[in-house]
């Protein structure tokens, strides 16, 4: 159980967020006019872009708004990226950056104990997470554009 | 993209053990309610059942009837969910967790399509509707996102093939959530 969620702001520090391109659909042009339907949270201290292991961010509806809360396993039936992955579906995540878009093809990596997500992600991310359940990462890795 | 009934073979509805360990606990837990012991009364304890909203579910989404189809998956999350409570509130491990999370989705659903005239906000309540729209909006299939868009401006697009994917995933997910807690599967 996510305990806080109705105290938290809506993003975790540091996060990236983006949109799910579902198998086939090319990534649009100009970032979309709504809300990022992705997010992901890098390693403390990771700088390659190009490839990377990070937590599942999904947004959630608390009793103050939408929050971004790490994906656990046991969610994964949830939603529609992480259900295709489950599927093998090729999903990839388009994130706009000061550089232009930069679109990731996403696989499932390890997950992760709820004991072991402050050391790796920090201190927000294990509050934000489930207790119980481990937490989903993904492994991200960059595509020519 | 998938087709509607490959997304729906891929879900615990076309599960037939899935499906029959379901609607035996659905059915038991109704009969308690009642008293009912007798194999025969458990038989026709309800008018739905899981095993027959699971071929509704799938056949309306095979002939395109989507607004049929997310019908059907909110009559089976409350003959399930609420099975526990007996009356028309989730109780039990329905409550617990992620799984509440999804049934309030669920509900959410179900609130837009069973209350059609439901158009404005009372007691400081806000039309389904708009609560469903800001869910779909949030989601991160791309065409339930696109939909969610359009649907401010016209409310009669909720019953499209986007709206019941959505639906089905989520049923899908709690249904999933639910037999493992309640352990109605044995593992092998």
């Amino acid at each position: 159980m996510v305990a806080t969620a109705s105290a938290l702001r809506e993003e975790i520090d540091g996060q990236w967020s983006g949109y799910w391109l579902d198998p086939g659909r090319p990534a649009p042009l100009a970032p979309p006019t709504y809300r990022p339907t992705g997010a992901i949270l890098r390693r403390i201290g990771e700088t390659n872009r190009h490839e990377l292991v990070c937590l599942d961010l999904v947004l959630v509806e608390s009793v103050s708004g939408f929050v971004w809360l790490p994906l656990s396993e046991a969610g994964r039936y949830t939603y529609a990226h992480s259900l295709g992955l489950l599927q093998h579906e090729p999903w990839r995540l388009a994130i706009w950056q000061s550089a232009g878009v930069s679109v990731y093809e996403a696989t499932y990596a390890e997950s992760l104990s709820p004991s072991e997500i402050a050391a790796l992600y920090g201190p927000e991310a294990q509050a934000r997470a489930r207790p119980d359940r481990p937490a989903v990462q993904l492994r991200l890795r960059r595509l020519a554009s | 993209m998938k087709t509607w009934r490959e997304a729906f073979d891929a879900t615990w509805l076309a599960n037939d053990e899935s499906v029959a360990a379901l609607d035996h606990w659905v059915r038991g837990t109704l009969a308690a309610h009642r008293g009912l012991d007798d194999i025969h009364a458990i038989e026709s304890v309800a008018p739905w059942s899981v095993q027959t909203l699971a071929r509704s579910i799938g056949a309306f989404g095979d002939a395109q009837q989507w607004l049929w189809c997310i019908t059907a998956v909110a009559l089976m999350q409350e003959l399930i969910f609420c099975a526990e409570d007996g009356g028309l509130d989730p109780a039990g491990i329905a409550t617990d967790s992620d799984l509440a999370r999804v049934v309030d989705t669920l509900r959410a659903i179900r609130n837009a399509v069973v209350h059609p005239a439901f158009q404005r906000g009372k007691g400081g309540n806000e039309a389904p509707m708009v609560r469903l729209i800001n869910l779909l909006e949030a989601d991160d299939d791309p065409e339930v996102t696109e939909l969610a868009l359009n649907l401010p401006e016209a409310w009669s697009y909720l019953g499209e093939r986007p709206t019941a994917t959505y639906a089905l995933r989520k049923l899908d997910a709690a249904g999933r959530l639910f037999i493992e807690r309640k352990r109605l599967i044995k593992r092998r």
